[in-house]
């Protein structure tokens, strides 16, 4: 078995954290750094992965639910990506943050809920289900944007191609750099600037059309 | 879900083409989506979840899984060989009769058919 699980991995790199002779770390605290987490982690450590799920699950959360936007699925999703994490932490190899690695699986994860959703609508045209709402309680304004104008943006970011919707997500909503977001994403700097101008200009195209159209005028 | 609000590293700019005021208004769309759409205590759920995928993997479904990607690229490079001698093997046959064959029919070693070969009954022969 031991053969079989050294060809099933044949990308892993030498200098994997797995890899690493420093495994000597075996408690944790909240001051622990990046390295120590991942390799006590490896090391079967469950209170070491845990502290990375409380570290990341607000990144990976609000990248899954700008994405998705709100639903049932966010839940799921965003245990989808951290189970990955755990299963593959001994392919990452510290070159880029663990953050941009969590990050990069919840945006690949997103995008499979995305067209597993559009298999499902293809599949069942005749479902005749109501979109998600949330509670009425959680929605309440809480002085935020109105339900109308959260709506509207909403249908703007959804219909964004795919491509343009995670470097909208993360580079306008998330705030990450655009040398981060081409990290992310694993595509030229160029590729992001492209993306960001075109979803730009088709959001504010979106929006202009709305009967929220004051929103592009900016009065949240 | 927890109720502490995320902090952005930076304010909204115009630098996009997009008004400050409607990357705001997305950011508190998305941080209002995600309160409403998370359960709570979501690190709980994950921890479960994770454990329950791990003993799956413990189980043996996920090691079925390697175990054939592992086998996938041996079985199709020797499946290769196996094709590349074969057709080797049917050309150079063919190459030795006086039948006048197509390349591909060389290769695929396929039997030269003619008008009176269609007609003939005679099944034994083929």
């Amino acid at each position: 078995m031991s053969v079989a699980t050294t060809i099933a991995y044949p990308l892993t790199y030498p200098l994997s954290f797995a890899d690493r002779e420093v495994r000597t770390v075996s408690r944790v605290d909240a001051t622990s750094t990046e390295e120590q987490l991942i390799i006590a982690t490896l090391d079967g450590n469950e209170d070491a992965f845990r502290r990375i799920v409380e570290r990341y699950i607000d990144e990976v959360s609000r990248t899954v639910t700008g994405m998705l936007g709100a639903g049932p699925e966010i839940d799921d999703v965003v245990q989808e990506v951290f189970i990955k994490l755990h299963r593959s932490l001994h392919t990452f190899r510290g070159e880029a943050s663990l953050k941009t690695f969590v990050v990069r699986m919840a945006i690949n994860k997103s995008l499979d809920a995305l067209r597993k959703r559009k298999r499902m609508r293809w599949l069942q045209p005749w479902s005749n289900e109501d979109p998600w709402e949330p509670p009425a309680d959680d929605r309440s304004d809480r002085g935020l944007t109105s339900k109308e104008e959260m709506a509207a943006l909403r249908h703007a970011v959804d219909k964004l191609p795919e491509s343009q919707r995670a470097v909208v997500v993360l580079r306008l909503i998330e705030d990450y750099s655009t040398e981060e977001t081409a990290r992310i994403l694993g595509v030229p700097y160029g590729t992001v600037l492209s993306r960001l101008k075109r979803g730009v200009e088709k959001l504010k195209k979106d929006i202009g059309n709305t009967p929220d159209a004051h929103l592009s005028g900016g009065d949240s | 879900m927890k109720k502490h609000k995320h902090t952005y590293s930076s304010q909204p700019s115009e630098e996009h083409g997009l008004s400050a005021d409607v990357v705001q208004s997305l950011r508190k769309m998305v941080d209002a989506e995600r309160q409403s759409s998370m359960m709570s205590m979501p690190e709980e759920r994950v921890m479960r979840a994770v454990r329950a995928a791990s003993r799956r993997h413990v189980d043996g479904t996920e090691v079925i899984e390697r175990e054939l990607i592992s086998w996938f690229r041996p079985v199709v490079v020797a499946g290769l060989v196996v094709i590349m001698a074969l057709a080797f093997y049917n050309f150079d046959l063919a190459r030795n009769n006086d039948h006048h064959q197509t390349a591909t029919e060389m290769v695929l070693g396929l039997h030269p058919v003619t008008v009176a070969s269609a007609y003939d009954l005679n099944f034994d022969s083929h």
